[in-house]
């Protein structure tokens, strides 16, 4: 046997007694964790291959099961932690680059946890959701500077496209090929039924959910996979991706082992071909490039649908979207360094990129001392976990928030962080016709469908509470925040006061 | 490091002191700027003659720090004359035209027709390839 | 339907094509108004001048005659219809798409046949008489590049890093021998008979439109460029 650098950081534990020898957890188990010992009738786990999702441990009938944090440790060393010795077995065993899924782990600084939400005592009163009028309906776009009347006086009401919402919610880009059609299928219906949007990512757009386009992005990023006219047509809304928040500066690449039947055919890719999207749009090197590409988009659709430009948050974020802001896209959407993925070099995911909220606040100021915040619509992602994110979201001059993994949760995914391995227990980052099964879109999107109005009610206190009726009005109200054990320059970014002050 | 101190905090005022380095204060000619700002590949070099690639890579070692990677399509004017320079990647358009005596350049043709409906010659020079242009005798005298 | 359009806004071109029942549009004094033949179907448009950027963007079964030089980002994600140039086209020309062919008459810039891709029975084929620029069939995935370097030598029709990321499709190359800089991803083989018969309809299409006989230009000398499936772009992964 050869020489094992790596022992489990987590272990399969069982109970004897409460095992019952039913097999689910074998079953279940795509990484082939658990096996049955026929001679000594007992079932044994191989930790090696655990990556801790939870499916057997769910599935047990008799929670036999549960996975432990392995208290095996090397010598103890402040520098150089477990991660640190162990990443550097992995690339000396195999001299690959660390590849990682879903948003990064590390232990950076949550801003959202250290903002505090006001409430109105005594003046401005507050206000009793449930049996007043509170509304959360937000519409996405960019807005006139200027009113104009026609011959007798009459305001014009014609507005540039925009973007319906019941609630500032929506489902970020996840493309078809990195999730599966069930997870698709139960982002598409909840969107439809809860008035909001999903995004297809750049996996293009299956034919099955054409019927959802009313609740749908539809994203052009540089692969260009799976547009064409009737794809540009379909959705509420056209997303150019420049970015994502997990792996700013890098391009995305679908093994051709992944892109076979539908995949392959929603793509409009030969089955078996890698589905290589470059790093940059090739024809986008400046804003006026983006501009041209923003308008080749609006001339393919005569007008009638808003252009999204996503990008990563990154250094200088206020000046690339104050050129977004001119560049004729109707909404910027801000992807902070903690945003998910399907799959990243963990070096960029863990290195590269800043948080969402220093972002959004930057850009937020950065366009209303230009005289351009009008211009656009702002959504932020990239780890939203509440809803009192996005009411601070929000407060920080967000219209809207994307939410990705938030909403994978809602479908089971347990954060086991391998969706690159393409066999993920919970059907959800898979193309596994078995493992997609395991996915119930009926489940699924009333999952999905109650998160979100779990979510718009919780915001609807909040919003009660500091005695706001209308979600516009708390738009960009950092007057509503306080920081808490924050610096100043901290505060500054944010542009919000310390609490007490 | 070489003295200037920015005060627009634009490229172009970076890529301006860039030049202003090179050409004046190192007393490199446009051309050698413009290899060393948009430097070839170091396959490109090593495809070259030996003389030119000896150029090449002292340029590369010497002024490593002034090469310009990213996407750039700049016009340089001079005592006598003008450069036109893309990055070596030719990330940005360039078009340039010659009819009779008189030069044009632009990042698209269409701007140059409406100028010169019928120019002699019509190119797009390649990244990293200078056009330089200088001023006849006489023009300069006037 | 004649449309002068001297001193239109590219929007209100596009939207007099858009509107027009005629399926045959020519127009005249075209000074670069983008984005003409943006996502459109089922007409012909004749282009006197020179079109400007993103021409036939997302094209979807349009043909589109220019009489001049195309700008850059022609026929960007076109699904389907013919591009004919009677003259050269700029940079990215042919980027990301997925049906239909483009015959430039003369030259194209960097980067022509950008991530070409295929699909089904859609072929895209992009035809270049005579040079193409740096970067030709970057990351190519799929359709057919052919460059005929008429005029030219035996060397390759093309400038630097022909090929950087190809991992579908063909490249046609009239010349004897291989670009010097290949990457080892890209293999090369001089052409058959067979693979000359292969393109012959769209060599046949190339002549017809600029009066080169089809057999002269199948006699001459190719290499052919094709991803090289044993050799990989291999970005080796470790999971984390």
């Amino acid at each position: 046997m050869p020489v094992q650098f790596l022992y489990p950081e987590y272990e399969v534990m069982r109970s004897p007694d409460l095992c019952i020898l039913c097999r689910v957890c074998e079953r279940e188990c795509a990484n082939e964790v658990h096996r049955y010992d026929a001679g000594r009738k007992r079932m044994l786990a191989d930790s090696a291959k655990c990556v801790n999702c939870h499916r057997c441990v769910a599935l047990c009938p008799t929670r036999a099961l549960k996975i432990v944090k392995s208290d095996h440790t090397f010598k103890e060393n402040a520098n150089w932690p477990r991660q640190s010795i162990e990443e550097i077995y992995r690339q000396a065993e195999s001299g690959g680059v660390l590849l990682s899924s879903m948003g990064t782990p590390k232990d950076y600084p949550i801003y959202w946890d250290k903002i505090l939400i006001n409430a109105s005592q005594v003046t401005n009163p507050s206000i009793d959701p449930l049996r007043e009028p509170m509304e959360t309906r937000v519409f996405l776009g960019a807005k006139p500077d200027s009113i104009r009347r026609d011959q007798n006086g009459k305001i014009i009401t014609d507005l540039p496209p925009r973007i319906p919402l019941s609630t500032p919610i929506m489902f970020s880009a996840m493309s078809y090929g990195s999730i599966s059609y069930n997870a698709h299928a139960s982002l598409a219906r909840a969107a439809k039924e809860l008035g909001i949007c999903y995004n297809t990512g750049e996996g293009g757009l299956h034919e099955d959910f054409y019927e959802y386009g009313p609740n749908t992005i539809v994203q052009v990023a540089s692969g260009r996979f799976g547009v064409h006219k009737d794809y540009l047509e379909t959705g509420a809304a056209i997303e150019i991706k420049m970015g994502q928040g997990a792996k700013p500066g890098i391009g995305g690449h679908l093994p051709g082992a992944k892109v076979f039947g539908d995949v392959s055919r929603t793509r409009m890719i030969p089955a078996g071909t890698d589905a290589i999207s470059p790093a940059p749009h090739h024809d986008i090197y400046s804003i006026e490039d983006l501009r041209q590409l923003v308008f080749s988009l609006k001339e393919a659709t005569e007008y009638k649908k808003p252009v999204i430009v996503k990008i990563a948050a990154v250094h200088n974020v206020a000046a690339i979207a104050s050129g977004i802001a001119r560049s004729g896209a109707d909404i910027i959407a801000i992807d902070g360094f903690r945003g998910g993925t399907g799959a990243a070099p963990t070096r960029i995911r863990a290195n590269v990129g800043i948080p969402i909220e220093l972002a959004l606040a930057s850009v937020d100021q950065r366009l209303r001392d230009e005289g351009i915040r009008g211009n656009v619509s702002i959504v932020a992602g990239g780890s939203i976990h509440s809803s009192a994110d996005i009411v601070k979201a929000i407060a920080l001059g967000a219209d809207a928030v994307y939410i990705g993994t938030a909403a994978l949760l809602a479908l089971g995914c347990h954060l086991c962080r391998s969706c690159q391995s393409g066999r993920c227990n919970w059907g959800i980052a898979t193309q596994i016709p078995e493992l997609v099964g395991r996915l119930d879109p009926e489940i699924g999107y009333k999952r999905l469908v109650n998160l979100v109005h779990a979510w718009t009610h919780e915001i609807k206190e909040m919003m009660g509470g500091m005695g706001i009726n209308s979600i516009e009005a708390l738009k960009g109200n950092r007057l509503m925040l306080r920081g808490i054990g924050l610096s100043e320059t901290e505060l500054k970014i944010l542009g919000i006061r310390h609490a007490g002050e | 490091m070489f003295g200037y101190s920015c005060t627009l905090q634009t490229d172009t005022e970076v890529i301006t002191y860039i030049i202003d380095y090179l050409h004046r204060r190192q007393g490199l000619t446009m051309e050698e700027v413009a290899q060393v700002i948009a430097a070839p590949f170091w396959s490109t070099i090593a495809a070259k003659p030996d003389e030119e690639k000896a150029k090449a890579t002292y340029f590369r070692d010497v002024y490593a720090s002034l090469l310009i990677t990213g996407p750039f399509s700049i016009l340089v004017g001079f005592e006598g004359g003008l450069m036109a320079l893309n990055d070596r990647l030719k990330l940005r358009s360039m078009v340039a035209a010659e009819k009779g005596d008189m030069f044009y350049v632009a990042s698209e043709e269409s701007a140059i027709r409406l100028m010169e409906p019928d120019p002699d010659r019509l190119w797009s020079p390649r990244g990293g390839e200078p056009v330089i242009v200088t001023l006849n005798q006489s023009a300069e005298r006037s | 339907m004649m449309i002068n359009a001297k001193e239109l806004e590219y929007q209100q071109l596009n939207e007099i094509i858009r509107q027009s029942s005629e399926q045959n549009i020519v127009i005249e004094n075209c000074m670069g108004q983008r984005y003409i033949g943006a996502g459109l179907s089922g007409k012909n448009i004749t282009i006197h001048g020179t079109p400007g950027n993103a021409l036939a963007a997302y094209m979807n079964g349009s043909t589109i005659c220019v009489f001049g030089n195309a700008q850059d980002a022609t026929a960007d994600t076109m699904n389907d219809g013919v591009i004919c140039i009677h003259g050269s086209a700029g940079d990215a020309t042919g980027y990301a798409m997925r049906g239909g062919h483009i015959l430039v008459r003369d030259d194209t810039g960097y980067r022509a046949g950008i991530h070409m891709k295929e699909y089904q029975d859609k072929i895209p084929v992009l035809m270049i008489g005579r040079k193409a620029g740096s970067f030709l069939g970057e990351y190519q995935a799929g359709g057919i590049i052919i460059v005929f370097n008429l005029d030219g030598n035996d060397q390759p029709p093309v400038g630097y890093f022909c090929g950087t990321g190809m991992h579908g499709g063909k490249i046609f190359l009239r010349c004897s021998v291989p670009p010097a800089d290949l990457p080892a991803q890209v293999c090369w083989h001089h052409a058959t008979t067979e693979d000359l018969e292969s393109v012959r309809e769209y060599v046949q299409e190339f002549a017809d439109a600029f009066g080169y006989d089809v057999q002269q230009l199948l006699t001459q000398h190719y290499i052919v460029l094709t991803p090289n499936s044993a050799n990989p772009y291999q970005q080796l992964y470790t999971s984390n």
